[in-house]
């Protein structure tokens, strides 16, 4: 059974990567240019909807362990966005952040 | 007679006595009472100034972006729903440009970086004719792109190391520049630092004026708010100047490092106040050391305020300069009577500056501000004392006329 709290951190944590990622649309920083917009836009938008049916799920329904692992998956991703955001060090390449974040969306959707 | 003469000097000797007898009453509730006015404080007042300053800050955006405007309604192809946009206003010199993406691989890499490049530094062989896809009056979403990632690169730059040289002589290069292109720039990191600057400090003196009058149980929780609000402006911009770039000049953008110091220390005093309300010595003593600080953070703001006064003073008018020779063009041209009626009435958003006379409304205020704390500060050291009370009074109606005047000279100008 999941701690309220930890999920409640889940929930907060994922809002945050889907305004990040977001925010990485309208104004893309490298590795991304603005031919990347769309697919940041729409990724970010699964973000966006997981965040919002995590939120109808009831917290002790859930596994402790899986809701952990999700919320690794999640900082992890959004680890990546504030690298490039306060950095000028080499980024990842496109591949990792979408993948990470594809990751992350598929972890908490099958809570 | 005898009686008449006698009756009128006691009307006489009454009435001055009830007039001597009245003016001490006078005194004594000027006296007791720090405010004449009680719904006039200083941090009334100190809110009206600072939000001034925020407005008159931004005048000068508001005339180049008036230019801006006509120029991108030139061209169907400016990519107007990105969040940001550029206009195409000369070339930027190619060695600001050249420079950033030596320093920035990262952005040197990306195509409207490539594009950008090309287009300041043709290199055909008609070098000196401009390329045709280089000729739209915005910058491609791609060029505008790495323009913005470029600014944000220098603002992470120089805000892990602030003291390197070379990277904020480039970086102002470059903001100077940005700041000639965009359009709707959002406002400067100086801007919001003088306002909140001084609407806090006006809230200080309203804090100091409580000490004063032993008020305890009013001004710890105001010294522990303010001490919040310090905390949270001095994060604030120390966060928007790790994104945005500032064109002023390097003395501008050091004096707004020493003012978010001595802000953030005016923070750490009033939290101690807040904590050690009871202790009166202790209070009067932080409020003597802290003295010094604040009239350093004054002089601070102040010389933020006027850095770039003159110069943006100096923008505005070349650029309405430039925006009444296009609207004498267009009025040259157009035949009939009543739409040059209407490029008459256009002109009146293109009124010249009267800088001396802003510049001059800043130093009052500013003045004002510091004379009032330093009568404040006195009046905390020795709280009985009735003269002093009365110069504070004093000192905060001229501070409330020195706003009025500088509301009025800025309402004027813009």
């Amino acid at each position: 059974m999941a701690n309220t709290t930890t999920v409640a951190l889940l929930y907060s944590d994922t809002c945050k990567l889907a305004y990040t990622e977001t925010s990485m649309s309208t104004d893309p920083r490298a590795p991304f240019s603005p031919a990347d917009n769309n697919a940041l836009a729409n990724q970010a938008t699964r973000v966006a909807n997981c965040a919002r049916d995590l939120r109808n799920k009831v917290a002790g329904s859930l596994n402790d362990s899986r809701v952990n692992e999700a919320l690794a998956q999640v900082r992890q991703a959004q680890a990546l966005f504030d690298y490039i955001n306060n950095t000028n060090g080499v980024p990842p390449s496109k591949g990792v952040f979408f993948d990470t974040v594809d990751g992350a969306v598929l972890m908490v959707n099958s809570l | 007679m005898v009686n008449k003469v006698s009756f009128d000097s006691a009307i006489v000797r009454t009435t001055r006595a009830l007039l001597v007898v009245a003016f001490a009453l006078i005194s004594i509730a000027c006296a007791s009472v720090v405010y004449k006015d009680s719904a006039t404080t200083f941090v009334a007042v100190g809110r009206v100034a600072g939000k001034q300053m925020d407005d008159s800050s931004k005048q000068l955006d508001s005339a180049e972006d008036a230019i801006r405007s006509t120029e991108i309604a030139t061209d169907a192809s400016c990519p107007i729903g990105d969040k940001r946009l550029f206009v195409r206003a000369g070339k930027v010199a190619p060695a600001t440009l050249v420079a950033a993406l030596d320093r920035f691989p990262n952005q040197a890499a990306l195509s409207g970086c490539k594009k950008l490049l090309s287009c300041e530094q043709p290199v055909s062989a008609n070098a000196g004719r401009v390329p045709m896809d280089c000729r739209s009056a915005c910058y491609s979403s791609e060029e505008g792109n790495c323009l913005s990632q470029l600014e944000r690169s220098y603002a992470i730059e120089l805000k892990a190391t602030p003291a390197n040289g070379s990277a904020l002589e480039e970086g102002t290069s470059f903001a100077t520049f940005l700041q000639r292109t965009e359009y709707r720039r959002a406002g400067s990191v100086e801007s919001k630092l003088v306002g909140s600057g001084v609407r806090d400090l006006s809230e200080y003196l309203d804090v100091l004026a409580k000490v004063a009058e032993a008020r305890k149980s009013e001004y710890p929780d105001d010294a522990k708010r303010l001490s919040e609000r310090l905390s949270s402006l001095v994060k604030g911009v120390g966060e928007a100047s790790g994104k945005q770039l500032s064109n002023s000049s390097q003395a501008t953008q050091k004096q707004v490092q020493t003012a978010l110091g001595a802000l953030g220390e005016l923070a750490g005093v009033l939290q101690t106040m807040s904590q050690d309300a009871q202790d009166a010595s202790k209070i009067k003593q932080l409020v003597t050391q802290n003295q010094v600080n604040v009239e350093g953070l004054i002089a601070t703001l102040r010389a933020v305020a006027l850095g770039d006064g003159t110069l943006a003073a100096t923008y505005s008018d070349l650029s309405m300069r430039r925006a009444r020779a296009m609207l004498q063009a267009r009025f040259a041209k157009t035949s009939d009577p009543y739409s040059r009626s209407l490029l008459l009435v256009e002109r009146e958003n293109y009124l010249y500056t009267d800088g001396d006379t802003m510049l001059k409304a800043v130093n009052d205020v500013f003045d004002s501000l510091s004379k009032s704390h330093l009568a404040l500060v006195s009046l905390v050291n020795n709280p009985t004392d009735e003269q002093k009370k009365t110069i504070i009074n004093e000192r905060l109606q001229n501070f409330k006329a020195v706003v009025s005047a500088f509301v009025d000279v800025a309402q004027a100008v813009k």
